[in-house]
């Protein structure tokens, strides 16, 4: 599907007093359905601003956010949250497991969000991590700890992965690894599949690129022939 | 530098330093209030009875002529004596009030007090001094005339002057559980204004430089048969009353402080454990700045000290002004003192001391293991606390469980300590709540226990005491009535003696005793029977011997203890009319009780009871004991509203991310609400189930210092402990509830940017 995602005049500020800050400012751009799409800029750019506002986590100042036909920008809590729990798979630098709960038990947590037993083993096979089902996060090394998140946010089967610096805390090595399995998925399952970071080589490998800089989109690019992941020197 | 993070840290965690600040003073305001009452009463007691040299030693007698009272001063450690006249008298007026009558010779020893008009006059004849206490009931004024009957005796004298008196401080008439100012009175008169020349005095008062029992035995070899009744001062009922109160209200203030110590210190522990926890790589950077240990404890421990030093001076400085006045009105309607003022104690400022000290010891504690560890290593992000499957997490049941079941066994298990300071917070509460309650049914249970229980007439008449035997039978047979002997006797085992009370009447439906239980029980017509309480205070059981004489008699009798029954308010023996002549006694009844409403005034009945005026008077007692539950369950909702919330925001902070995630992945704030709450709700209901039989043991303590004439049963109350269930609980639910709120408004944005803690 084209155009699943769509952002109109969107912009986020923060005051300070007398001043505001746009984090995003005036941001147009579109994304379509199964699109592996990297989002680039320095520091403070707005990155995790546009995820979060993609991700209904925050809300936007002006400006519309489209989803799928629906406009999420204009939803409220409730929708939010229900938006959140079917359609979006989150994936973050720190992980963001709960303590509390072993590895498996974390993908069954999504039993209490959807109505329906989501199979955690199939999932941890999916990333390699059946061996370890029932070891806390704390047993876990950083790369396990991610890849048991991911296996959490595509256990949801959503419409789309936001992943914001998936790799940041992980060695080189583990990191191109996460990407292989994020890549692979977004091709094979049509997952649209959105990712921030600070590697400019995964530019050559997505499908779109969008650069930001000072809350304002300076390029997208749209790669017609992206390069398979293994063709990268990591 | 150091200071502002104090400051920042005081602001972050408000909510735990106000409540640590709060019990440290509420402890502190209990202890030194109460203190200060107690220290204040103290020394207005002893100055009044400095002031008007109270006796130590009295001694009555029926023949105490010059001979006898020279034998007394022949003692070399007697200082000083005094006879007096002291009878009994009905004034004439409404109600019969009686009047105690001392006829005196000196005014030396246990003496008048003064207040209004003049000062005791030993050669006025015509002049009579009384209980300031009865005219004000009564409406007296100076100048009045007031006549007083006694048995063949009827005096009418003018009021020349009203005050107390030191052997008056607790008075109470035999009309009324507790002083009716209206119904009782002392009066002071010259031996001069007596109509008889000679009188016929029956006590001396004696100063005395010797312990009251070696004095005793001094007195048996010098007067030995011509006395009935030797009253050291610390058998004296009302100096036995007053001294009670005061040791019961120093337990008070003894008691109440340690709950709120003990919430004070873990709500620190903690408070500071966490802090220190989520502080460690600024202690590291600041190791590595070159702040050495010594700056970083005396910084830390510096938070508890400050917390409690403030807590304490304002306690100290508030509390000894405001507490004790809160008092004064209720004991004043009981007591009689001169002056009731606060009082000051060395130990106030001492415990005050030892909190301060204890305190800042706990804080260095929570923070000495990560002082002192490398900087180097507080650099480093903690290592995750280590929470590996315990074999309960492997059991089939907990893999049935819910994961928000789950999720709170795991968060209880790894926050053992915050867990264990809402328990015993629940508990305390819980406590309160439960003696409270207990006090308010077991208050009740006792008025239909003896009201209706055991007493079933409707009137009492009170006989004189030379009361004829025809006089008698007539009254007895005109209301159907039955004869009733009560007179104080002193009971005796091994060497410890206790004055009580003989009840003598045959088996009738009047007077019904009864168990512990509340159930009635026959008791045997020729044996005695000693009620539960004084059995327990003696340490004899049924089948054990007592000793016993009455007063004013001094033949002992020895008799084994044939029945065990309970009254709630007179304790001593209850025999047969019989038994008691069997033993050598006469039966002189002291009263008829009927159930025919008596109007009619008798030939030898000096004063008639009803039913009404009894339970009148105890609903009054019942008034002063409503007020102390009320306290007791205001500071219960107090601390337990304080400290749930503080531990409260305490767990939420500490989870706070983790319900930030569940809340990115999608779960609504109903569900996270719940999980929060669950864990709080278990631990309320552990924390009440354990606080359920503390409560009772509390309560009995309570109960035991209630003193010697009362006896309370302690029954698990259905009502009692469902009620506190309901308060703790939704107490709990509700200030959890509230903080549970905040989960709308927690930054998921915000706190997804944060490593773990
Ligand atoms: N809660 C907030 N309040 C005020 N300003 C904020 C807040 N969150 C972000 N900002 C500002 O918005 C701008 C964009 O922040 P954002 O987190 O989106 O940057 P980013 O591109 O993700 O940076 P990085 O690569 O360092 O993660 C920054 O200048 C930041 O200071
Ligand atoms: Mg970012």
């Amino acid at each position: 599907m084209n155009n699943f995602i769509e952002f109109k005049n969107v912009t986020k500020e923060y005051k300070f007093g007398d001043n505001t800050l746009k984090a995003a400012n005036n941001l147009n751009f579109t994304i379509d359905e199964g699109e592996f799409v990297v989002i680039l800029g320095p520091s403070g750019s707005g990155k995790s601003t546009l995820l979060n506002l993609l991700g209904g986590l925050d809300n936007l100042t002006t400006g519309k956010i489209i989803v799928d036909n629906n406009e999420i920008s204009s939803y409220n809590d409730k929708e939010l949250t229900k938006y959140r729990a079917k359609s979006i798979g989150f994936i973050f630098q720190f992980y963001n497991l709960i303590p509390n709960l072993t590895a498996k038990e974390n993908i069954e947590l999504n039993n209490d969000i959807l109505d329906r037993k989501v199979d955690s083993q199939k999932y941890l096979k999916l990333v390699d991590m059946e061996k370890h089902a029932n070891q806390f996060p704390s047993e876990l090394s950083g790369g396990e700890q991610q890849r048991v998140s991911i296996a959490r946010a595509l256990s949801k089967e959503p419409a789309m992965l936001l992943c914001d610096e998936p790799t940041g805390a992980l060695d080189s090595k583990t990191g191109y690894n996460i990407i292989k399995l994020l890549s692979d998925l977004s091709r094979k399952d049509n997952t649209t599949v959105i990712i921030v970071t600070h590697n400019q080589d995964l530019a050559e490998i997505a499908d779109k690129i969008i650069y930001l800089k000072n809350g304002i989109i300076e390029a997208v690019k749209i790669n017609e022939n992206p390069k398979q992941i293994d063709q990268l020197e990591w | 530098m150091l200071f502002k993070t104090m400051i920042r840290d005081f602001k972050e965690h408000k909510m735990q330093f106000i409540s640590i600040f709060l019990m440290a003073f509420l402890a502190i305001v209990a202890f030194s209030g109460i203190g200060a009452e107690v220290a204040g009463v103290s020394q207005s007691l002893t100055s009044f009875y400095d002031d008007t040299n109270f006796a130590d030693v009295w001694i009555y007698s029926d023949h105490l002529d010059n001979n006898t009272l020279e034998k007394i001063n022949n003692i070399s450690s007697t200082t000083q004596t005094e006879r007096q006249l002291t009878i009994p008298t009905v004034a004439d007026m409404d109600d019969d009030p009686s009047i105690t009558l001392h006829v005196i010779e000196k005014n030396t020893i246990s003496k008048y007090y003064p207040v209004d008009g003049e000062d005791i006059n030993l050669d006025d004849k015509d002049s009579i001094w009384l209980d300031k206490r009865f005219t004000d009931a009564r409406g007296l004024k100076i100048g009045d005339k007031i006549k007083l009957k006694s048995n063949n005796i009827t005096i009418e004298k003018t009021i020349k002057g009203t005050g107390y008196s030191p052997e008056y401080v607790y008075s109470q008439s035999s009309k009324s559980i507790v002083p009716d100012f209206n119904l009782h009175g002392f009066a002071y008169m010259s031996n001069k204004a007596f109509p008889i020349d000679d009188v016929p005095y029956n006590v001396v008062l004696i100063k005395t430089s010797d312990n009251t029992s070696t004095y005793q035995e001094k007195i048996d070899e010098n007067i030995r048969a011509n006395y009935t009744t030797y009253l050291p001062r610390k058998d004296q009922s009302s100096h036995v009353q007053i001294n009670s109160e005061i040791e019961q209200h120093e337990m008070m203030g003894n008691m109440m402080p340690v709950i709120f110590i003990v919430v004070s210190l873990l709500t620190l522990l903690t408070t500071m454990t966490r802090m220190v926890n989520h502080q460690r790589t600024q202690i590291g950077t600041l190791k590595a700045l070159g702040f050495t240990n010594k700056r970083l404890y005396i910084h830390y421990a510096s938070y508890g000290f400050m917390l409690t030093t403030l807590g304490c001076i304002l306690a100290l400085i508030i509390a000894p002004r405001t507490i004790p006045s809160m008092f004064f009105p209720s004991m004043s309607s009981f007591y009689t003192l001169p002056q009731w003022k606060s009082g000051f104690n060395i130990t106030f400022i001492i415990v005050s001391l030892l909190l301060i000290l204890v305190s800042t010891l706990f804080s260095y504690i929570a923070t000495r293991n990560i002082v002192s560890q490398s900087p180097s290593s507080t650099l480093q992000p903690q290592a995750p606390k280590f929470s590996s499957r315990s074999l309960l997490d492997r059991t089939t049941l907990f893999e049935r469980l819910g994961f928000n079941s789950r999720w709170n066994i795991r968060d209880i298990k790894r926050n053992k300590l915050r867990s264990l300071v809402v328990i015993v917070c629940v508990m305390g509460c819980t406590i309160l709540l439960i003696s409270a309650f207990g006090m308010d049914d077991g208050m009740h249970d006792l008025s239909t226990w003896q009201y209706g229980g055991i007493n079933n007439y409707n009137s009492q008449i009170v006989l004189e005491e030379n009361i004829t035997s025809s006089q008698l039978d007539k009254i007895t047979s005109s209301v159907n009535g039955l004869e009733v002997m009560s007179k104080p006797i002193e009971i005796k085992v091994n060497d410890t003696k206790k004055t009580v009370n003989l009840n003598v009447y045959n088996k009738s439906d009047y007077i019904t005793p009864t168990d512990t239980h509340m159930k009635k029980i026959n008791l045997p017509s020729d044996g005695v029977s000693l009620t539960v309480k004084t059995a327990d205070i003696l340490g004899v059981k049924k089948g054990d011997n007592i000793e016993w004489h009455l007063y004013g008699d001094d033949k002992w009798v020895n008799t084994t203890v044939d029945e065990i029954y309970a009254d709630p308010a007179n304790q001593g023996i209850t025999i047969t009319p019989s038994k008691l002549e069997d033993l050598g006694f006469n039966f002189t009844p002291t009263m008829i009780v009927t159930d025919m409403k008596v109007n009619d005034s008798y030939d030898g009945a000096s004063s008639v009871n009803t039913m009404d005026d009894l339970l009148n008077s105890w609903n009054e007692l019942m008034d002063n004991a409503i007020l102390l539950v009320a306290v007791f369950l205001i500071l219960a909702v107090c601390i337990s509203v304080v400290m749930l919330y503080s531990l409260g925001i305490l767990a939420f902070c500490e989870v706070e991310r983790d319900l930030a995630t569940l809340k990115v992945l999608g779960f609504d704030s109903k569900s996270i609400r719940r999980l929060f709450l669950t864990q709080n709700l278990w631990l309320s209901i552990v924390g009440f189930l354990l606080g359920i039989p503390l409560g009772y043991q509390v309560l009995r303590v309570m109960m035991d210092t209630a003193g010697e004439t009362f006896y309370y049963p302690i029954n698990y109350s259905l009502k009692t402990i469902a009620l506190s269930f309901v308060i703790t609980i939704v107490l709990s639910f509700v200030v959890n509830f509230l903080i549970s709120r905040n989960i709308n408004d927690v930054d998921m944005v915000e706190s997804l940017k944060k490593q773990r803690e």
